[in-house]
């Protein structure tokens, strides 16, 4: 009883006491604005990153991008349920809807010199927006006035708002197509308010002309194909991150698969094949109730479920197709109508001539170089199973003990599902990376705190020699006397803690107040948004995190407490007593 | 209490300065010992080692049977709550605490928390009435600063006596008192001895401090004998 009564005397009569208190309140503080900030900043990122990508992306990492994602017709004319039917007869999918992504320039012929790179997204606005968070970026397409989903075709009537069908004066073509861009490819930076002059845009005006080019099978950009089509105006989108904000171009999905060359075939080519349309990603939306591993675990089934069937269609059953497949193992199957690109490894198999085997990397110039034969082979841009017919023509002669087996590619290539984070793992962990290095230097920096507390500990064991030998001379033990100094340390840390948290809440809850006070007394920009991600200063306070760095502020206390008080446990008495 | 061929020697520098050598001394219960000496004969640390405040070079120490210097730790440290009460010559009281809880610091010392809560009207029901009979009862929230020396000294006697202890150590009781206090303070320890049969062992320089006592040594050369004069 005696140990805590005397340090809680002690702490109310000794003022050396506010000097660590007032150290470790400051670094508790400074530790929790540092997580708090690094926190926001990555709560912000996953927040946007879910908002702008949905729940569950399905891409192959490609630009050139993977076939058979929607509805598709064979050599028969029968229609085939693609990747998305799949995906969307799971109960754990909300909505799924296709992206291609590509990078191309937009130009605006009215404003002369207006030239800019963009990140040419095309998509299936009701769909998209159903997924994602793209309707609330929007401006007039989000207004109360706008009924409905977003779309190209449409732009408010300027009087109710209402959606009415996008009729430019003077167009020329008889379907006008519209696009959005992101507000900071037309405006940079924010205007005097603080804003975009997003009103004075007159949606369905302004002319756009973008250009693209075909990315081919083999990853490689066809410049010589470009294209270039009007486009007017209809919205501008502001996600509130920098990076998209400045180079977003959304455009209609069918359209862009059209400039790109990425649609089906019409009639199959001279060797039977028909190709199919491509998507570079299908983005998925988890249904009410589920969570997104859940849902992830669900489209990946569908994938699954998708490629078998594609097997089975290709070999007639299951099992036929589990046999052709045997000798495959341990290599995932690609289809031959797989169109082999630059990057993939092409293995080759002869049963009885193992001296053959061999894995063949697809050079960036599309071509292989096999074992034995005299020159390279290109093969990017066909499908996999004519460029097995070239081998097997190539090698019979030389392999006609056994015989040429097969291709099969690289078994890491191909479509995969994966969460939002994990398909920005990359980006995140880098994030937490430097989160993790700020929270350790401003840990360093808080080793003065427990510093601090050893050098005033050393001086209070000093003054308190004699009250040590009083204690001891009734009857204190070597423990109990420790523990004096240690639950008076501990004490010293909870208080700074508690101070500290309620500074650095508040300064976390008004930091851009803060940030602007500042600014205006400096007379400079402490926060530019056109330097980092956000607009604002993302800041959140956590409970755990508050815990953790309390926690962390005790233990430093008593770490610094710990040597001057096993010190004074081990004072004798009588020493004690006579300390002058 | 027994002592037995107690000895001490101090390190100073090179030099090793015995200051006991071999002391024997007996003191019954309900004795009144005062221990008489010179200045730097050795009488305080006699009174330590008695006391279980520091540890004999040789020899041994004797209560109720057992060897005292040899006992755990912990048991000495449950000794010197219960069975010794100290009264020192500079008082010795924690400057921060109000003096009722300077008394009861002792038996905070042998209370476990929940204990404490439990025992602590009574605790200090005993505390305040004892600061009362030595006259200080209209003083329990005052802090030691705030009194006078012989003031400060009846703390210390009712601080030492919260626990009921066997044996009283007292060094010096009066050496930093005027005459009146220190009168004052004997009379406390000579009726405490009458009335209560409390056995208390005093160390003074002053014969007529030593002669409140039933029987006085002295401390000559390291070593004891009878008091003479």
């Amino acid at each position: 009883m005696y140990k805590l009564f005397l340090t809680l005397r002690y702490l109310l009569h000794r003022r050396i006491t506010i000097v660590p208190i007032l150290a470790v309140m400051l670094c508790v503080a400074m530790d929790l604005i540092v997580a708090s900030v690094m926190g926001g900043f990555l709560d912000e990122v996953r927040s946007a990153a879910r908002g702008l990508f949905g729940d569950v992306i399905v891409s192959d990492e490609s630009l050139s991008g993977f076939g058979y994602y929607d509805t598709w017709t064979d050599a028969d004319g029968k229609t085939h349920d693609g990747l998305i039917q799949y995906i969307r007869r799971q109960k754990e999918v909300a909505q799924a809807t296709p992206v291609i992504e590509t990078f191309g320039m937009i130009r605006l012929p009215e404003q002369k010199g207006f030239s800019k790179p963009v990140n040419v997204l095309g998509i299936v606005p009701d769909q998209y927006a159903q997924v994602t968070d793209y309707q609330k970026s929007l401006y007039y397409q989000n207004s109360p006035n706008w009924t409905g989903l977003p779309s190209f075709d449409q732009v408010p009537d300027p009087v109710t708002g209402k959606p009415v069908p996008l009729q430019p004066p003077g167009a020329t073509t008889a379907a006008p197509k519209g696009l959005v861009l992101g507000v900071r490819v037309l405006w940079p930076k924010r205007d005097e308010k603080g804003g975009f002059p997003r009103e004075e845009l007159r949606p369905g005006t302004e002319p756009v002309q973008l250009t693209v080019a075909p990315i081919r099978a083999s990853g490689m950009a066809d410049t010589q194909g470009a294209v270039t089509r009007n486009f007017y105006l209809v919205d501008t989108s502001h996600t509130r991150i920098q990076q998209i904000d400045q180079m977003a171009c959304y455009v209609p999905f069918r359209d862009l698969q059209e400039y790109l060359e990425m649609g089906a075939s019409a009639r199959p080519d001279k060797d039977g094949f028909l190709s199919p349309a491509r998507a570079t990603r299908v983005l998925v939306k988890t249904a009410p109730g589920y969570t997104t591993d859940q849902c992830r675990d669900a489209v990946a089934r569908a994938v699954k479920e998708w490629k078998r069937d594609r097997l089975t269609r290709l070999f007639g059953a299951p099992d036929a197709a589990r046999q052709k497949m045997q000798y495959y193992e341990p290599f995932t199957w690609q289809p031959p109508d797989y169109v082999v690109r630059a990057g993939d490894t092409i293995h080759l198999r002869f049963p009885g001539q193992a001296d053959l085997n061999q894995d063949l990397a697809v050079a960036d110039d599309g071509s292989i170089r096999p074992l034995k034969l005299d020159a390279a082979i290109r093969v990017a841009g066909l499908p996999l199973a004519q460029v097995r017919a070239m081998l097997a023509m190539r090698y019979e002669p030389v392999a006609h003990g056994g015989g040429f087996a097969s291709v099969v590619l690289n078994p890491n290539f191909g479509v995969q599902a994966k969460v939002w984070e994990e398909a920005n793992e990359k980006y995140f962990s880098a994030i937490e990376n430097q989160r993790f290095i700020a929270l350790l230097m401003v840990g360093v920096v808080s080793l003065t705190a427990i510093a601090l507390v050893w050098v005033i500990f050393v001086m209070i064991v000093v003054e308190k020699t004699k009250d040590i030998g009083i204690v001891k001379s009734v009857g204190g033990s070597a423990g109990g006397v420790m523990a004096i100094f240690l639950i008076w340390a501990g004490l010293i840390g909870l208080i700074g803690t508690v101070l500290g948290g309620a500074l650095g809440s508040l300064f976390v809850a008004h930091i851009m107040g803060i940030e602007q006070w500042l600014s205006h007394l400096l007379h400079t920009e402490l926060w530019d948004p056109s330097a980092y991600l956000f607009e604002t200063i993302p800041a959140r306070f956590r409970w755990n995190e508050m815990l953790t760095i309390g926690g962390g502020a005790v233990l430093a206390a008593m770490l610094g407490a710990l040597l001057p008080a096993f010190r004074a446990g081990r004072m004798s008495p009588v020493d004690a007593l006579r300390w002058e | 209490m027994l002592v037995r061929q107690l000895a001490k020697t101090y390190r100073l520098g090179r030099v090793d300065v015995d200051v006991l050598r071999g002391v024997d001394l007996s003191v019954k219960a309900g004795e009144f010992v005062a221990i008489i000496g010179a200045s730097g004969s050795g009488k305080s640390t006699l009174l330590h080692l008695m006391g279980l405040l520091d540890r004999p070079t040789e020899g041994s120490v004797s209560f109720r049977g057992q060897d005292i210097h040899r006992l755990s730790a912990r048991r000495r440290n449950h000794l010197r709550n219960r069975a010794f009460g100290f009264v020192f010559q500079f008082y010795h009281l924690l400057p921060e605490l109000r003096i009722v809880d300077n008394v009861l610091l002792p038996a905070m010392v042998s209370s476990s928390t929940l204990g404490w809560f439990s025992h602590r009207r009574r605790l200090r029901a005993a505390a305040v009435e004892s600061l009362t009979l030595l006259g200080l009862g209209h003083r329990l929230g005052h802090r030691p600063a705030e009194l006078s020396g012989g003031e400060r000294q009846r703390v210390a006697i009712a601080r030492a006596l919260v626990n009921s202890p066997e044996v009283l150590l007292a060094d010096e009781p009066t050496g930093n008192l005027d005459a009146t206090s220190g009168s004052a303070i004997l009379d406390v320890l000579a009726t405490l001895n009458k009335e209560r049969g409390q056995t208390v062992v005093m160390v003074t320089h002053d014969p007529k401090v030593a002669a409140y006592a039933h029987r006085t040594v002295e401390l000559r050369d390291g070593r004891l004998r009878a008091a003479t004069g």
